[in-house]
């Protein structure tokens, strides 16, 4: 009985001990799934040295169906990880210790993904249909406040396996790799419904632990500066240094799969952004953007009213210099 | 004379290619004989009854129960070495369950219970359920079960082996009151040559290897017996001669 | 009474100040990782009809697997233990059935019956089914050969052979894998639905509502779905357990006379 405050400080040393660490330039950056084109600025910088060379020990930790990116950011396990900004703004409210630093996509890239002879060409026509897609994903109770509609979730199971399976089958693809999979299955190339033509427009982010950052501003400042040149030279110039580390870490990225997520990134302009013309957007976070998804929450009852401010989940202090 | 309860003429009983477990064996028991079989281990005492009670076919040879082939009458109750209690019943649920399995009438089937309860001096324990009950009670309750039947033919595989003596010399002397009252024919398998000489009006005594009956007693004491007898001359010295003979037709190097 | 009652009182109350103490010993910034069960019963209240909904919705399909699969356990037990040659026949493809994962049934259910409360009671039959078809037939097959034999002498008719010396000798079995069914129940409801569940009108399982509470951090909200999970599964317990007490109480030796 006597030693239940020592065994109680143990335990609670052992929670912050494990998340202390030795050299003060390392970073590890917690993915959101196995290593993808969708990660191909990281990785160029990466292969290409560019972290060694700014004095940063970069590490990229692959995620999956469970890489709980958000809760292992604020418990310090990485100081960094990608994810998408709704989420990841939520969590911020439920007291994690996080900080939207930097895009990676410009337009967080779930979609809906529909066969191409299904008739349905808008979200009003969704109305009674079945979809799958993640129960967690807050585009839909914003679909159904917005149009009226009411249908069906399936919880997303991360194949496209029923999709193919099923004619009438609509599903939350990252329109990115799915395509790919699909034409590959045998079937045509599917159609979307676009989230932000919707009017509800997140990003895929950079999110940093805020307690470090706010300790460690110049390191930051210096991962980020890296990261952007990264996504230049990998979208602009030979993607091959990404490539080959990322097949190297993941061996279903065959050229082919990998050559067509990057051409969707470009064509679609997912990290220059759609309105620009140059690469000068790349990482950019917009405060705007912020308050009308803290707004567009507020009212969906996801997020309480006046719970959040812009100031408390991104900052653009890291980014570079315009 | 009565026509026999029971006869065996020639019957051999061999199981698989082994050497018989009885062999060439003939017997007959009249109305009101207690046969008590004794002998060594694997000499086939209970082969015999259960070759009596059509549980298992003979190999060869005759037998006729009350006028039957062994296993077509319903006049022959059996009781097992353990009490075979079902224990999710009680003891009124167990006395009346093979009469259940007959289909009888409700009110004969209480009847009979009743009765068979009252014999075996159990009345008052009718809703205890087996593990409630005394090794000695269990076992009344089984020997009940089998009143129930009103067999002509009682067959008993040693159904006292487990008991202490104290117990088993009531029952004992139980076993022959209720004989004294109803009367049918036993054939008892036991280890003891004192119960066997206490209840027995015949005694055989079987070799193993095959086994066959290699001697016969009668015991002519006097119904009813009582404990008294166990203290007479008489009784003693039949113990012992039987003993000796039982002793006879042991294995040499046979180990108790 | 009270010698009864006052020791899991007192570890309550000690677990209590243990959580507490955790909780204050962790850094305010790590303080998400175990909220105070006030605010997990705040979360809670705040959200009581979204849960009593989902908790009503799992149980639901918990029940549905669970009387499903003790329906056709004792079915099929009764089939496998009538000959030998029905065992050897079908035995092999009841163990082997039983190695699928659900993770790799999951998508042919929603191919073949769709996703909602119908996939979501076959995943909660399909892991509760086994432990009882398993111990129902071992229980049928292991009557007492004495009492075997005295059914043979009694002339017992099959039928009387199986009802009233089978079914009864395999009661402690059954209620041995019931107690296990009724454990593996609400959990294959859960995973059910996180799989196969579907959400409309809000009618989402517990399942789902953790997984959303999960993605959105919502820490505390998640600590409540999992003790209402720890609930349902309380409940399946104890009632399994109140009714194999009544059933077998008076006569087996699981349950002492004093």
């Amino acid at each position: 009985m006597k030693y239940l405050p020592l065994l109680l400080s143990l335990l609670a040393l052992g929670f912050v001990g494990c998340s202390q660490k030795a050299d003060p330039n390392k970073i590890t950056v917690q993915l959101d799934w196995v290593p993808e084109p969708e990660h191909g600025g990281l990785f160029q910088a990466l292969a290409k040295g560019w972290f060694a060379d700014a004095g940063l020990n970069v590490e990229l930790v692959p995620g999956g169906p469970n890489a709980f990116v958000t809760q292992k950011v604020a418990t310090n396990k990485a100081q960094i990880g990608q994810a998408d900004s709704t989420n990841t703004l939520l969590a911020v409210n439920q007291g994690l210790p996080l900080l939207q630093v930097a895009a990676v996509f410009q337009n967080e890239p779930s979609v809906l993904m529909l066969h191409a002879d299904n008739p349905i060409t808008d979200f009003k026509q969704l109305d009674g249909k079945k979809i799958m897609a993640r129960p967690d994903w807050a585009f839909l109770p914003y679909l159904k406040k917005k149009y009226g509609i009411d249908f069906t979730l399936i919880p997303f199971n991360f194949s496209v396996t029923n999709f193919i399976a099923d004619p009438d089958f609509i599903q939350q693809g990252y329109y990115i790799a799915e395509p790919y999979f699909i034409t590959q299955g045998g079937a045509k190339p599917p159609k979307f419904l676009y989230s932000w033509d919707a009017g509800f427009d997140a990003y895929s982010v950079l999110a940093a632990n805020s307690a470090w950052a706010k300790e460690n501003p110049e390191l930051l400042r210096k991962f980020i500066a890296v990261y952007i040149r990264g996504w230049r030279d990998y979208l602009e110039n030979d993607p091959a240094p990404a490539h080959e580390l990322m097949k190297s870490l993941n061996d279903k990225n065959t050229d082919g799969f990998m050559a067509f997520c990057r051409q969707m990134i470009i064509d679609e302009k997912l990290v220059v952004g759609r309105d620009s013309t140059d690469s000068s957007q790349i990482g950019r976070l917009d405060p705007a953007r912020y308050q009308t998804q803290i707004n567009q929450l507020e009212d969906l009852d996801i997020l309480p009213k006046g719970a959040l401010t812009v100031d408390q989940v991104m900052s653009t202090d890291y980014l570079p210099a315009k | 004379m009565p026509s026999p309860v029971a006869q065996l003429k020639s019957v051999t009983k061999r199981f698989g290619a082994a050497p018989p477990v009885l062999d060439d064996l003939s017997l007959t028991a009249n109305p009101g004989d207690f046969i008590s079989i004794i002998g060594p281990s694997g000499c086939g005492k209970s082969t015999l009854l259960r070759l009596l009670s059509g549980l298992t076919p003979a190999s060869s040879g005759d037998i006729n129960v009350l006028g039957h082939p062994p296993g077509e009458t319903d006049r022959l109750a059996y009781v097992f070495q353990e009490p075979t209690l079902l224990p999710w019943l009680d003891v009124n649920g167990n006395v009346e369950a093979l009469l259940r399995l007959r289909n009888l009438p409700g009110t004969e089937i209480t009847t009979r219970r009743e009765q068979a309860l009252q014999l075996v001096r159990l009345t008052d324990r009718a809703h205890h359920y087996p593990r409630q009950l005394s090794g000695g009670q269990k076992m009344r309750v089984s020997l009940a079960r089998a009143l129930t039947l009103q067999p002509d033919l009682l067959l008993l595989d040693e159904p006292f082996g487990a008991l202490d003596e104290m117990t088993r010399d009531h029952l004992n002397e139980e076993l022959l009151t209720i004989r004294d009252q109803q009367n049918w024919t036993a054939f008892f398998v036991t280890h003891s040559v004192a119960e066997a000489v206490f209840l027995s009006t015949r005694i055989l005594i079987l070799a193993p290897h095959p086994g066959r009956i290699v001697a016969e007693i009668a015991v002519d004491f006097s119904h009813p017996r009582t404990d008294e007898l166990r203290r007479t001359d008489a009784y003693l010295r039949l113990v012992a001669e039987v003993s000796r003979q039982l002793r006879a037709v042991e294995p040499a190097n046979a180990t108790p | 009474m009270i010698r009864r009652i006052l020791p899991p009182v007192i570890t309550g109350v000690l677990l209590l100040l243990a959580w507490l103490a955790l909780h204050a010993a962790l850094p305010a910034s790590q303080q998400f990782l175990l909220p105070t069960p006030v605010r997990i019963l705040s979360a809670a209240a705040a959200r009581a009809p979204e849960l009593a909904s989902a908790a009503a919705w799992t149980a639901t399909a918990a029940l549905g697997g669970f009387a499903l699969a003790t329906t056709v356990a004792i079915s099929f037990s009764l089939l496998l233990a009538s000959s030998r040659l029905v065992r050897a026949a079908l035995y092999p493809y009841v163990m082997l059935l039983q190695m699928v994962p659900i993770i790799i049934i999951a998508p042919i259910l929603i191919l073949w019956v769709g996703a909602g409360l119908p996939s979501v009671i076959i995943v909660t039959f399909l892991i509760s089914f086994f432990p009882m078809v398993v111990n129902n037939t071992q229980g049928l097959l292991s009557a007492d050969p004495n009492l075997v034999d005295l059914f043979r002498m009694g002339k017992a008719t099959p039928w009387q052979q199986l009802w009233l010396l089978r079914v009864p000798s395999a009661l402690p079995y059954f209620f041995t894998g019931l107690r296990i069914a009724a454990v593996l129940a609400p959990i294959g409801a859960l995973t059910g639905d996180y799989l196969v569940g579907t959400t409309s009108g809000g009618n989402a399982g517990l399942g789902i509502t953790a997984m959303i509470a999960s993605t959105r951090s919502e820490i505390p909200a998640l600590y409540a779905t999992a003790f209402i999970a720890c609930a349902l599964g309380w409940v399946f317990v104890a009632t399994v357990s109140a009714a194999s007490w009544a059933a077998l109480h008076r006569w087996h030796d699981s349950y002492n006379q004093n």
